[in-house]
């Protein structure tokens, strides 16, 4: 009687400690895959001769310390959205030397530097600030000379531009066609409406 | 006759109070309007607008030079945002003081409330749009928000999603996410109004038709309006923003925000509108039935409304100021 007690008491505490063992080994061998694929790339080092440059410019870019035989994506990522400026191979000791060109159409600011794996994880970041391109900025094709672009200040402003609108005569006057029309029609709703009881519809 | 028949149109004849029939029992339905103007014209423009963080300002140049309906349709958007915050102001303010939140209205309320947010949401994401420098330093300001609020403030975090700019996560919420969050929420606003009824009380009742001509003959008149305004006054767009730098002041209906951060910094950027969204969350719960908690709740209330319009006035006219240690350029 004593011992019919003691079984069913050592099956139920062996099962539970064997899941935890299981689990916690399972969860070691997780951490040490995760741990293997986070510490996959090596952490580099960016260098640039000045942290502050133009958009328009050239500037050469080293770095060193990364993966041996790789490959690293230089990125400048802003609050105005990330342009990726190379893809450049690491040489036999993990480093490189590559001349960029920051597009007249990046916007001034402050942005981050970035080097990404080929799988898109950071592996070195640099703190640079854009200046504004001191030529037009006609990113898309066909916008060049277009109006506002002369003269649009580099410095920041709040000031509107002053821009020539594209206004013409057609869509200016079927526009107040439209709103003499809404105020006809607004009116005639309004002055005309009658309430009507429940009672008479009924 | 025969439409009436073939459309189901006596569906429209169902009673309303005859007060209802004033117009500050229209406002709901003039923002509305002015709602589906906005998604017209915002239809629209966004076969012209660029969200590419480089090309956003171009295409704006080029709607504005270039194309003369897409330039008028963005002066009507822009001017159409502005008449349907205050419409919806107005409307929250009407039925705060008729007490339109009691029972059995609560979810009304409620609805109205979250509808309100998102057109706070959908205000902020369209300035950012702009990618001028009023639009930069919103996003200056949402970021430092987002980084404060950790966690909870993930998705306005430039890097996110590093595959995406976050002006064009932003360019897909306005034209995406908050329009269907919108549309669904008035889907049950209106089931909800339809339902539980104006809370116009009398016991004199008109048919819904005899209403619906008298909203149509106002939404005519604020879409004439809105238009006249786009025609007279066109929507300004500054250079292209430079980060770093704080030289406007934001879109008007967030001036509040603006003059609680003048005063109280950052905090206050976070806490008012936390008051005015808690306040507003708390109305029907505190103000159910006549009594003390209800003429407290109406109190606060209209102090609160003032105070609102009191910081949007003092924003608009107080010399500009800078803020997140962000530098005030030349000024």
């Amino acid at each position: 009687m004593h011992t019919l007690k003691l079984y069913p008491l050592r099956n139920g505490s062996a099962a539970p400690r064997m899941r935890a063992v299981v689990i916690a080994l399972l969860a070691v061998v997780m951490f040490v895959a995760l741990y293997g694929t986070a510490a996959a790339h090596d952490q580099g080092v960016l260098k640039l001769v000045s942290k502050t440059f133009r958009a328009g410019d050239s500037v050469a870019i080293t770095g060193a310390k990364f993966t041996k035989k790789d490959q690293v994506t230089l990125v400048l990522i802003g609050l105005a959205g990330r342009v990726t400026l190379a893809a450049v191979p690491t040489d036999t000791v993990g480093a490189f030397k590559r001349t960029v060109f920051i597009p007249a159409s990046v916007a001034a600011g402050q942005y981050r530097l970035v080097a990404e794996a080929i799988d898109g994880d950071e592996v070195a970041a640099l703190e640079v600030m854009v200046h504004a391109a001191t030529s037009a900025m006609g990113a898309m094709p066909g916008m060049e000379g277009m109006a506002g672009h002369e003269g649009m200040s580099v410095d920041p402003t709040g000031d509107a531009l002053t821009i020539v609108r594209a206004r013409g005569t057609t869509v200016t006057t079927t526009a107040m066609l439209l709103i003499i029309a809404c105020v006809a029609a607004g009116a005639m709703l309004l002055r005309g409406s009658r309430a009507i009881p429940l009672e008479e519809q009924s | 006759m025969v439409l009436t028949e073939r459309l189901g149109l006596r569906g429209l004849d169902y009673a309303v109070p005859a007060r209802a029939n004033r117009l500050d029992f229209m406002l709901g339905a003039l923002t509305l309007v002015a709602l589906v103007v906005l998604a017209l014209s915002g239809i629209v423009l966004t076969q012209y607008y660029n969200p590419a963080p480089l090309s956003a300002h171009d295409s704006l140049l080029y709607i504005i030079s270039r194309s003369p309906v897409a330039s008028l349709l963005r002066d009507v958007h822009v001017w159409a945002a502005s008449a349907a915050l205050v419409l919806v102001f107005s409307h929250l303010a009407a039925v705060f003081w008729r007490r339109g939140f009691r029972n059995p209205r609560e979810a009304l309320w409620w609805s109205g409330v979250v509808l309100l947010m998102l057109l706070f949401g959908l205000a902020f994401t369209g300035t950012a749009l702009r990618a001028d420098q009023e639009a930069v330093e919103a996003l200056a300001h949402a970021a430092a928000g987002a980084k404060f609020a950790g966690p909870l403030g993930a998705l306005l975090r430039a890097d996110f999603t590093p595959s995406t700019p976050l002006l064009s996560r932003l360019y897909a919420f306005h034209v995406s996410a908050l329009p269907l969050a919108l549309v669904a929420l008035m889907a049950l606003h209106l089931w909800l109004v339809r339902h539980l009824g104006v809370s116009a009380g009398g016991a004199h009742k008109n048919v819904f038709r005899s209403h619906l001509r008298l909203v149509s003959g106002a939404a005519f008149l604020l879409v004439a309006i809105v238009a006249s305004a786009a025609l007279i006054w066109p929507a300004a767009l500054s250079a292209p923003g430079v980060v770093g730098y704080e030289v406007t002041k934001p879109f008007w209906p967030f001036l509040w925000v603006y003059a609680a951060e003048n005063l109280f910094g950052m905090a206050g950027m976070l806490v008012a509108p936390a008051v005015l969204f808690g306040f507003l969350a708390l109305v029907p719960v505190s103000d159910q039935r006549d009594g003390r908690a209800a003429q407290f709740t109406r109190v606060l209330g209209v102090v609160l409304f003032i105070l609102m319009i009191g910081a949007i006035i003092y924003a608009a006219i107080a010399p500009g100021q800078s803020h997140l240690g962000m530098d005030m350029g030349g000024a």
